[in-house]
């Protein structure tokens, strides 16, 4: 049984603030939405929770079971249960996609998984997320779509079974079918001693997976909280409710949402 | 071909034949591939003066290894004839800290070689690669793997388009680590009249420690405005981005480090077709570069 509490949490980038404050308690058996304008801190929070190095915490505390998760390495904190999805997952050239999910399946089992189960469970979960036949050989994410790679992202959360697992813009540069297979599987890793926070924009999604509990972070801080109902409104209103609470709404540029798959590299020129 | 290797030549002062299926023929220092086969050399120690030229006007699968027992200079020709397939893989396997001097002219006609290098011995080198792309339809792919672990090396690496309709391709990859050196230098060259050609270039190097020193340089020189051409050169540390997402799947950092660098030199692995020789160097790859 995972429970993540996040008292206070305040992070900067590059000696920039970031996050000024978040609160945020995740028990097993619930699904968090985090939602919020581009730019305002989503990815730097579930980044920090996992641990790269660019987030650095200057105050407030993250605690697993109890645990000071700030001082667990990455690696232990991903053989303690957590799981990120990444929002721009990395390419691994020269490394296969096997070879890696293998080390990675291995890092966390006393005894080498023998070779027959490992094909048997990858062949398995390639099926079902309808991904390539020969991704196995391929190089981890190299020249993957921007589809193949989330759902590459997918299936290794399938393959590694967290307590906790963060999806950051799992939706996004995924076309509509490709979406329904992802959130299958998601909902199918649902159970009782495992949670989720999800990171998205859409309302299409939060109604495929649909969240216990719904968070909006603005400039930091999380300025509204409540259950699914969150979603409706900001699907129907938007944001500009937020500058009558007085907080200032952060535009980020530079990134925006790629729905479909054939352009998903129009984000990277 | 099916990868096996029909003929095996070893040069220690002297050429020796050890296993021939006769497609190949032996005149002087010519050797001469004349029918479709495979052929391994290895090199141990070279007389002066007796520098090899292979003249191949057929397809051809070949492996070169260094074997070296003591400094060594090599100043090899390849004359890749029309139509010609070629396939080579070139290995450092030596052991102690000899000076190698390298220089290998390779003059590609309306031929097509793929090349790649692998250089993860403990030698001090200065090698000059130059591939020549002499007719029309010449197209050389290169690919260089090389670590300097606490030894010092330097690559010249050249693409000469010496006519019209030709390309040229390069990869070239370091590491450096224990205090190592590495200069990487990615020439492409377009003469003038050279319409048409392609020369693309990658240099890369990742530095591991403060006492490495690392250079990569490319050059393009092209004398024709109807060219393609690109290059590009990087020299840094290994990707902090690329460890996280390793290790946020629960490898350590020392096996995230490991996978990345090995990945580096993998695709060298692609120009080998004997199954013995690849695998190999997967086990010679996780010794040398995680070890
Ligand atoms: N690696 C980084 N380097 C520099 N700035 C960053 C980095 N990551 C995020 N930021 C900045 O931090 C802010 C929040 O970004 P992020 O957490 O990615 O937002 P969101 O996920 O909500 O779109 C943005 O202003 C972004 O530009
Ligand atoms: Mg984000």
């Amino acid at each position: 049984m995972a429970v993540l509490k996040i008292k206070n949490l305040h992070v900067e980038v590059e000696g920039k603030k970031i996050l000024k404050g978040v609160n945020l308690e995740i028990n097993p058996n619930e699904v968090h939405a985090i939602m919020g304008p581009n730019g305002n801190g989503k990815s730097t929070l579930l980044s920090t929770i996992m641990g790269n190095p660019k987030y650095i915490v200057t105050e407030g505390s993250i605690e697993l079971d109890g645990k000071d998760l700030i001082q667990m390495s990455v690696d232990e904190r991903s053989k303690a249960g957590l799981f990120l999805a990444m929002q721009y997952p990395q390419e691994i050239p020269g490394v296969t996609t096997s070879d890696f999910l293998r080390a990675a399946m291995n890092a966390r089992r006393e005894k080498p998984i023998s070779l027959f189960k490992f094909i048997k469970e990858l062949d398995g979960a390639i099926t079902e997320l309808k991904m390539d036949e020969n991704l196995a050989h391929r190089y981890l994410n190299a020249g993957f779509s921007g589809g193949e790679k989330k759902r590459n992202e997918i299936l290794q959360m399938k393959l590694l079974q967290p307590q906790i697992a963060m999806l950051d813009e799992i939706d996004s540069g995924l076309d509509v079918d490709a979406l329904r297979i992802v959130a299958q599987a998601i909902n199918e890793m649902r159970d009782e001693n495992r949670s989720m926070m999800l990171v998205s924009h859409y309302e299409r999604m939060f109604k495929l997976v649909e969240p216990t509990h719904v968070h909006v972070i603005v400039n930091g801080v999380i300025v509204l909280e409540g259950g699914p109902e969150i979603v409706d409104k900001i699907d129907t209103e938007g944001y500009d409710w937020v500058k009558e609470l007085g907080i200032e709404l952060l535009q980020d540029e530079e990134r925006k949402p790629i729905l479909l798959e054939n352009c998903a590299h129009a984000g990277k020129f | 071909m099916d990868g096996a290797i029909n003929n095996v030549i070893v040069i220690d002062n002297e050429i020796s034949i050890i296993e021939t299926d006769n497609k190949i023929k032996i005149v002087n220092n010519n050797i001469i591939v004349s029918q479709p086969t495979s052929l391994k050399v290895v090199y141990k120690s070279i007389p002066d003066c007796k520098n090899l030229v292979f003249t191949v006007v057929s397809d051809l699968d070949l492996y070169e290894f260094y074997e070296f027992e003591g400094d060594s200079n090599i100043e090899n020709e390849y004359q890749i004839e029309p139509q010609a397939n070629v396939n080579r893989y070139v290995e450092n396997r030596t052991s102690e800290k000899f000076a190698l001097n390298i220089e290998e002219t390779v003059n590609v006609k309306d031929a097509l070689i793929r090349s790649a290098y692998l250089d993860l011995g403990a030698t001090n080198c200065e090698n000059k690669i130059s591939y020549n792309l002499l007719t029309p339809g010449g197209e050389a792919h290169v690919h260089l793997g090389v670590l300097s672990s606490n030894s010092k090396k330097k690559y010249d690496i050249a693409l000469n388009h010496l006519n019209h309709h030709t390309y040229g391709n390069m990869d070239n990859y370091g590491i450096v680590k224990n205090a190592g050196s590495l200069i990487i230098n990615g020439i492409g060259k377009i003469a003038k009249g050279c319409s048409k050609s392609n020369t693309h270039q990658i240099n890369k190097i990742i530095v591991f420690d403060k006492k490495c020193q690392a250079q990569a340089n490319p050059y393009l020189l092209v004398d024709e405005y109807d060219v393609n051409a690109s290059h590009g050169a990087s020299v840094g540390k290994i990707d902090d981005q690329q460890l996280f997402y390793l290790q946020s799947r629960g490898l350590t950092s020392q096996q995230a480090m490991s996978l990345v660098t090995i990945g580096y030199f993998m695709p060298v692995i692609n120009y080998i077709k004997n199954e013995k020789i690849k695998e190999d160097v997967g086990e010679l790859l996780n010794e040398k570069v995680v070890g």
